[in-house]
């Protein structure tokens, strides 16, 4: 299964989409389509819409989180929003629902 | 802990799911794939299938991240009683299991066998100096087919 990132900006926020399955095989797609984006000093948030994340593991935790580190040293923030229930338990067993700020 | 060698309780008659692969992140969803499709058959869907997928996976990711190139790993299901009971073998040299402690916020990773503590009923690490085991035991309500 693969995963598919697509990343769209608007203004200062990125609005990031991601379609499939994250794990350790998949995650690297992930900081191959953000990474160059987030250098951007005025980028200050990212938007996951997770509603066709249908799996994703503390591989990819791990990758969200390590974004999260870069954004956050400069007061920028990153939210996952319509997490699918595998992808919200996952955050909640692991304690990250409010990093992510998962509703 | 490392219990040395013992096998799991397997009943025997039990069908036992078995699935040989290299130890590569590339097969994860193999695995996952054949666990789904085998607990769709039994009607395990919802919030216990994904519970058992993500238990399964950390499983085997760590059995990757364990084992040295062109290694093999087995992953193995089977019924026993209540629990399913999922498991994972490697050639990695095994590892100290005790309680594993919470991993904080801002860590970026150890959080795989957390995981696997939270949604699962039990888990055991077996060595044997060449493979390690891991294995872990999830109830399921009512019986399973």
């Amino acid at each position: 299964m693969a995963l598919h990132v697509r990343a769209e900006r608007d203004g200062t926020t990125l609005h990031v989409t991601v379609v499939g399955e994250l794990d350790a095989h998949t995650a690297p797609s992930v900081a191959e389509v953000l990474d160059p984006i987030l250098v951007d000093p005025d980028l200050d948030g990212v938007i996951v819409d997770a509603s066709d994340l249908s799996f994703m593991d503390t591989v990819g935790i791990s990758e969200f989180l390590r974004i999260q580190r870069v954004l956050a040293e400069r007061g920028a923030f990153i939210r996952l929003h319509r997490a699918s229930p595998s992808v919200r338990k996952v955050l909640d067993v692991t304690g990250l629902l409010e990093t992510f700020g998962v509703e | 802990m490392i219990l040395p060698g013992s096998e799991p309780g397997i009943d025997p008659g039990d069908e036992v799911v078995s699935l040989e692969c290299s130890a590569d992140a590339i097969e994860l969803a193999t695995i996952r794939g054949a666990l789904r499709g085998w607990l769709l058959n039994r009607s395990i869907v919802g919030a216990k299938a994904d519970d058992l997928l993500i238990v399964l996976n950390e499983i085997a990711s760590n059995a990757v991240d364990a084992s040295p190139p062109h290694a093999t790993m087995t992953a193995r299901w089977w019924v026993e009683g209540e629990h399913i009971v999922l498991s994972v073998d490697d050639s990695g040299s095994g590892f100290e299991y005790h309680h594993t402690e919470p991993v904080g916020p801002t860590s970026l990773r150890g959080r795989g066998l957390n995981v696997v503590e939270a949604l699962s009923d039990r888990l055991q690490v077996t060595a044997d100096g060449h493979r390690t085991t891991v294995t872990a035991w999830t109830a399921v309500e009512g019986p399973v087919a």
